[in-house]
């Protein structure tokens, strides 16, 4: 099965959203940039679970992918880390995609620590 | 896609920029950055024209982008990349770096691949599985 029209169309404005997304935050708009890089996160999880619907696997792993990427880029570990462990379950990964998908999870995970760490830091002042 | 055993062939194109769509200022980002945004502004310019196949469709993977080119059927993967070098030998380093980046994907998808060197004026563009061809221009 292909994608409806209308998911052509998110595909479009999701794209949009991320390439925007990424040169407002090379140009160090990094609260723009986050906003941006969540509503694209939020269209590709729409877009991850109707690939899922048509049993398209090949599209559904790299929505999800970048699902839980954006959500990073927007600066939302949680959430990032969430559909990532959920991906990590999935039977139908390829090896080389989980290795990816380990590799950026152990970044997110430091980077979750480091921000533990500065909290900590921030309420011993 | 083996570059030794490709196909080259060399295509003459002018590109016009639309003096409104220049900053005015300089661009608050690294040389790099640039390079590689501007790559990909080329590679949106030339495969549509050349190779009649255009981007539809980009992802985040981890820290990258995934970009995918479509001729309105068939889809394939797309790796960009810009660089300022002189060098016609680390040019076409940079391009079998990107063909093995390509080929590396985890999705088992092959496709295209732009390299611009915007100092010599000049873009690679590797083309999809089966054709073994190398266009630059």
């Amino acid at each position: 099965m292909t994608p409806s029209t209308e998911d052509v169309s998110a595909e479009t404005r999701k794209s949009n959203l991320l390439l925007q997304a990424a040169l407002l935050r090379d140009q160090g708009d990094l609260e723009q940039a986050s906003a941006l890089f969540a509503t694209a996160a939020e269209i590709e999880e729409r877009l991850a679970a109707e690939a899922d619907a048509r049993n398209d696997s090949a599209h559904a792993l790299r929505s999800w992918y970048s699902a839980a990427s954006a959500w990073a880029h927007a600066g939302d570990f949680h959430h990032a880390l969430t559909l990532l462990q959920a991906l990590q379950q999935r039977p139908d990964v390829p090896s080389a995609l989980r290795a990816r998908m380990n590799a950026f999870s152990a970044k997110v995970q430091e980077q979750r620590e480091l921000w533990r760490q500065a909290l900590q830091e921030l309420a011993s002042v | 896609m083996q570059l030794d055993s490709s196909v080259e062939s060399t295509v003459h194109v002018l590109l016009q920029w639309d003096p409104e769509s220049a900053f005015v200022q300089p661009v608050a980002v690294q040389e790099r950055v640039l390079t590689e945004w501007a790559a990909l502004g080329v590679a949106c310019v030339l495969l549509p024209a050349l190779l009649n196949v255009r981007i539809t469709s980009v992802a985040v993977e981890g820290e990258s982008f995934d970009y995918r080119v479509s001729d309105g059927s068939t889809e394939w993967g797309l790796e960009v990349s810009g660089t300022m070098t002189e060098d016609d030998g680390e040019l076409r380093e940079r391009l079998r770096l990107k063909i093995r980046q390509l080929q590396a994907n985890p999705y088992g998808m092959m496709g295209y691949v732009v390299v611009a060197a915007f100092v010599r004026r000049e873009a690679l563009i590797a083309i999809p599985e089966g054709e073994n061809q190398e266009e630059a221009i």
